[in-house]
């Protein structure tokens, strides 16, 4: 036979079957155009100048959208065949063979896959396009994003989506050839076995979640935050799958077991519905719950970040002006602080002279040496910081301590006090270079020095008086010559009414550079920083949204599926039992239940995902300043809110749809 | 006594672009006494299955009305077709029409949940009732795992099990081979001898045979009838069997 004889045989059935093709394409597409725009993003300029980590985030992000788009084309595709299996056994029976059968396939999956992926891309670049355009347009960001399509990226979309596809041709190929035509001419009409529950899948995806939610609520060092958090997305979306998947039928065929519950009209229809199909949708609801919680937490992150910039600069720069000023080892804390007042005192003139007032001026001096702790005794040295990190302990002198924090706490010759923010030291006493030490704890960290300190755990020494100080970075120069260390001084000021502006900041660096200080000196403006770190952080604002809008999309995607093909599964279901005596309203009662539990289990799960992973994803904002805690609270409940209204309406509407269809 | 009416029934399909349409039923009148066993037949296209989608309140009657135990079919509000259709009618279709996700049992209750009766009162109707169609052992089967001959025989079960007034069936054996067929036949005329009113439709002579009275109908019209009366099975297969080839020649 011709191979235009098959050609004209797939093309009629495509043509035939518009109703079933249809939502089969459209969702084919969709997954292109967002598997498409999200690897774009990894390559994007705009993303790549934002921050170093997040191109891995999105490279993640690829990867979670791609297998996502393996499952879901995997999905529709076993739904479209369940339903055409009568088609393919009546070629069969009329005398094409399985090899004839399967060319048709063949040509059949080579048109619609490649119409997917053509459209797909298109969608993909105009989208991509007119999605910054309208966000830039309503963000109204200092400076403007451009989006650029990789075409890289998109020549790799073209390669997964042409192995997506082949894969389920292989696949459909397969069941064609292995069923003899009489089963497959009963094809749609043989119901799936009922699903049999597995205890152990449900037990290891409870243990999954578990675990997932585990380390999320115990995670306490920022640093190693981001390899813990991928570890425990991937637990909690595994734990997502078999819950939903195992979960749903234990507790489906607990109901079921119950006579005097089941046998009454709503549960005896939706719960039989549910059962019967819970293997394939539970994957279906699974990926809607992680689509969700990826919006929630995408949108509500950036949102913070966005509206925390003025926090976040004021954690920054807990003044207005700041001058850092690195001498080298040679100096002593003495003389460093006649420096210091020096220099204090030129910027002061300077700045008097210039008609500004200058209020809240101090400083402090410190050094910071990377240790061991070990029981009562700390040992210095060099370590290697990959694979056990070393304690940084930051040393300040009391007078300075002091100063910073509004005490007059005294110390004698032999006492230390101490901070560490995340664990008690052992014992009461404490070594270093010899020398035991009293110690008595700091409950609370100066604010000055919690900005520089969040990320690592540090531990702060204070040492009764300068010439402590001295010794040790002495006793430390000595033993590590290679690498002596110095002391630093940090200087802060505020001006009047805030009246720190670009001119006053020139004025600063002006007299810095001129005047000859025997330091370094490094001076920023909190001011200065505003605009960029509005620009930083609406950067990420934007992505934040773009990618809530992406897998928005899928979650539409898939539950706009999921009605579809639940209708067409339902019709013939709802008819016999209407014909036997089934009342419109209790039709409309017992779908509505269902739909009601296939709308809100998703929803619910995001929430508690989102409930879980709200430590988590604090603790990855402390990395970028933001403490306040109310406000991203505050965020997350509004967006979580938002998003459930979203989705309801979309529920809404593909409810609509698939009552239509049932009815 | 007479027990279900139907007069002047009258059925056109209407085609949505608004041409004549078809004329399924022109003039359909017969009543039914209660307990007969009655086939109606008549060639493919003769009517049969619309006749029957009328008296079932399926579908509605161009002109003409039904009357089941006084009752006009079509005077029953939407709000009680349902009750009305699943307390005082049982169906049997060609195709069964059981459902998948639905074991035996299940599908057998489906019409008793529906009702929201209690588990005590559909389990007790349901031992005897299956007992009798001896298909007790395959209650915890799907509909896929077993025989067409035991689906059909679930299917009655279901259409028993609210006792309803009239059973109505749809070529019950079209989908079952000869053996099934007399099998279930002999359960149908059985069911019958127990006091239970049928209206069957067949276009099978031999399975007509088992029933008190056959209507022949064409063209939309009842245009003979004859009754078993102390006929011996095979004689009433005859006769039922001249009367086709009558009217088929009739029909020329
Ligand atoms: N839904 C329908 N719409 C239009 N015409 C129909 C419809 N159902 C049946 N008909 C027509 O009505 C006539 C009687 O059909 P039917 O009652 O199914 O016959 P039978 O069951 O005796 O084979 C046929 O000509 C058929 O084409
Ligand atoms: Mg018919």
């Amino acid at each position: 036979m011709k191979n235009s004889f098959f050609t004209k045989m797939a093309w009629r059935n495509i043509q035939s079957n518009g109703k079933l093709y249809m939502p089969y394409v459209i969702s084919a597409v969709l997954s292109v155009a967002l598997f498409q725009m999200m690897a774009s993003l990894m390559t994007n300029d705009f993303v790549r100048q934002r921050s170093v980590t997040l191109p891995t985030l999105f490279g993640m992000g690829t990867v979670v959208i791609g297998l996502f788009s393996l499952i879901f084309i995997f999905y529709i595709n076993s739904f479209l065949m369940k339903r055409r299996k009568k088609e393919v056994g009546l070629y069969s029976v009329l005398g094409l063979e399985k090899r004839h059968v399967a060319n048709i396939l063949i040509i059949e999956s080579l048109i619609l896959s490649g119409a997917s992926i053509f459209v797909g891309i298109l969608t993909g670049i105009v989208f991509g396009r007119l999605n910054f355009l309208i966000l830039n347009y309503l963000l109204r960001l200092p400076d403007a994003m451009s989006y650029s399509t990789s075409w890289k990226m998109t020549g790799i979309t073209v390669l997964l989506f042409t192995g997506i596809f082949t894969l389920t041709l292989i696949y459909n190929i397969i069941q064609v050839t292995l069923s003899n035509p009489i089963r497959l001419l009963k094809g749609s009409k043989e119901g799936e076995k009922e699903p049999k529950s597995s205890p152990i899948l449900f037990v290891i995806g409870l243990l999954s979640l578990g675990a997932g939610y585990y380390i999320s609520l115990t995670i306490d060092n920022p640093i190693s935050v981001l390899n813990q958090f991928f570890v425990a997305v991937l637990l909690v979306i595994i734990g997502t799958y078999l819950l939903f998947t195992a979960g749903s039928i234990i507790v489906l065929k607990a109901l079921k077991r119950n006579k005097v519950f089941y046998y009454k009209p709503g549960p005896f229809i939706s719960i039989s519905g549910m059962l019967y199909r819970m293997k394939q949708h539970a994957a279906g609801l699974a990926n809607i719950s992680i689509l969700s919680v990826m919006v929630i937490i995408a949108v509500s992150t950036t949102i913070t970040l966005y509206a925390g910039t003025e926090e976040t600069l004021e954690n920054r720069f807990p003044e207005e002006n700041n001058l850092t000023i690195r001498t080298d080892e040679n100096m002593g804390s003495r003389e460093l602080e006649e420096t210091v007042n020096t220099i204090q005192d030129d910027l002061k003139s300077l700045s008097s002279n210039k008609g500004y007032k200058m209020t809240d001026q101090y400083f402090y001096r410190y050094t910071t040496l990377f240790g061991k702790l070990k029981d009562k005794e700390i040992v210095f040295g060099n370590f290697n910081f990959t694979s056990d990190a070393p304690t940084m302990v930051m040393i300040i002198p009391l007078e300075d301590y002091n100063q910073l924090s509004n005490k007059s706490i005294e110390l004698n010759d032999h006492e230390l006090l101490y901070h560490k923010s995340d664990e008690k030291l052992k014992g009461d006493t404490l070594t270093l270079f010899e020398t035991t030490y009293d110690l008595r704890e700091i409950n609370q960290m100066p604010e000055n020095l919690i900005g520089s300190n969040n990320i690592v755990d540090t531990l702060l020494l204070v040492t009764p008086d300068n010439s402590t100080l001295d010794t040790f970075l002495n006793h430390h120069n000595n033993a590590f010559p290679q690498r002596p260390n110095s002391l630093t001084a940090d200087i802060y000021w505020s001006l009047k009414d805030d009246q720190t502006d670009e001119a006053y900041s020139g004025l600063i660096q002006e007299r810095l550079r001129e005047a000859d200080y025997p330091v370094e000196t490094a001076y920023e403006s909190r001011d200065a920083n505003r605009a960029e770190w509005y620009s930083i952080n609406g950067g990420f604002l934007f992505i934040g949204i773009f990618l809530g809008g992406l897998f928005t999309i899928g979650a539409i995607l898939i539950t706009y599926y999921k009605q579809i093909s639940e209708g067409y599964e339902d019709r013939n279901r709802i008819q016999i039992m209407q014909k036997v005596g089934l009342d419109k309203k209790t039709t409309k009662q017992a779908t509505k239940a269902q739909v009601f539990w296939m709308f809100s289990l998703p929803i619910f799960t995001a929430a508690i995902h989102t409930a879980f992973a709200y430590p988590i994803v604090q603790k990855l904002l402390v990395l970028f300043n933001i403490y306040n805690n109310k406000l991203f609270l505050g965020i997350t409940v509004g967006v979580v809110l938002i998003y459930s209204l979203i989705y309801w309406i979309i529920y809404r509407v593909t409810t609509k749809k698939y009552l239509n269809i049932v009815e | 006594m007479t027990f279900m009416e139907v007069k002047h029934l009258k059925k056109i399909y209407t085609s949505k672009l608004g041409s004549k349409g078809t004329e399924a039923l022109k003039d359909v009148n017969f009543s039914v006494e209660k307990g007969e066993f009655i086939s109606v037949m008549g060639e493919s296209g003769s009517g049969k299955t619309t006749l029957l989608n009328i008296i079932s309140t399926l579908d509605n009657a161009t002109e003409g009305e039904v009357y089941l135990d006084e009752q006009a079919l079509s005077a029953i509000k939407d709000k009680k077709i349902s009750k009305f259709r699943r307390e005082q009618l049982g169906f049997v279709f060609q195709d069964f029409n059981l459902l998948d996700n639905f074991t035996l049992k299940d599908n057998i209750l489906l019409p008793l949940v529906l009702s929201r009766k209690s588990v005590e009162e559909m389990e007790g109707a349901l031992e005897p009732l299956v007992k009798r169609l001896n298909i007790e052992d395959l209650m915890n089967n799907y509909p896929y795992e077993v025989s067409g001959g035991q689906k059909q025989r679930a299917a009655v079960a279901r259409a028993l099990i609210t006792r309803p007034k009239i059973i109505l069936a749809d070529e019950p054996t079209g989908a079952l081979d000869s053996k099934s067929s007399q099998n279930l036949m002999e359960i149908l005329s059985d069911v019958h001898q127990n006091g239970q009113t049928i209206l069957m439709v067949t276009h099978s002579a031999r399975a007509a045979s088992y029933s008190s009275r056959v209507l022949f109908i064409r063209d939309g019209q009842v245009y003979h009838e004859i009754y078993r009366g102390d006929k011996e099975p095979d004689d009433f297969i005859d006769s039922i069997s001249q009367s086709l080839l009558v009217s088929s020649k009739g029909s020329v």
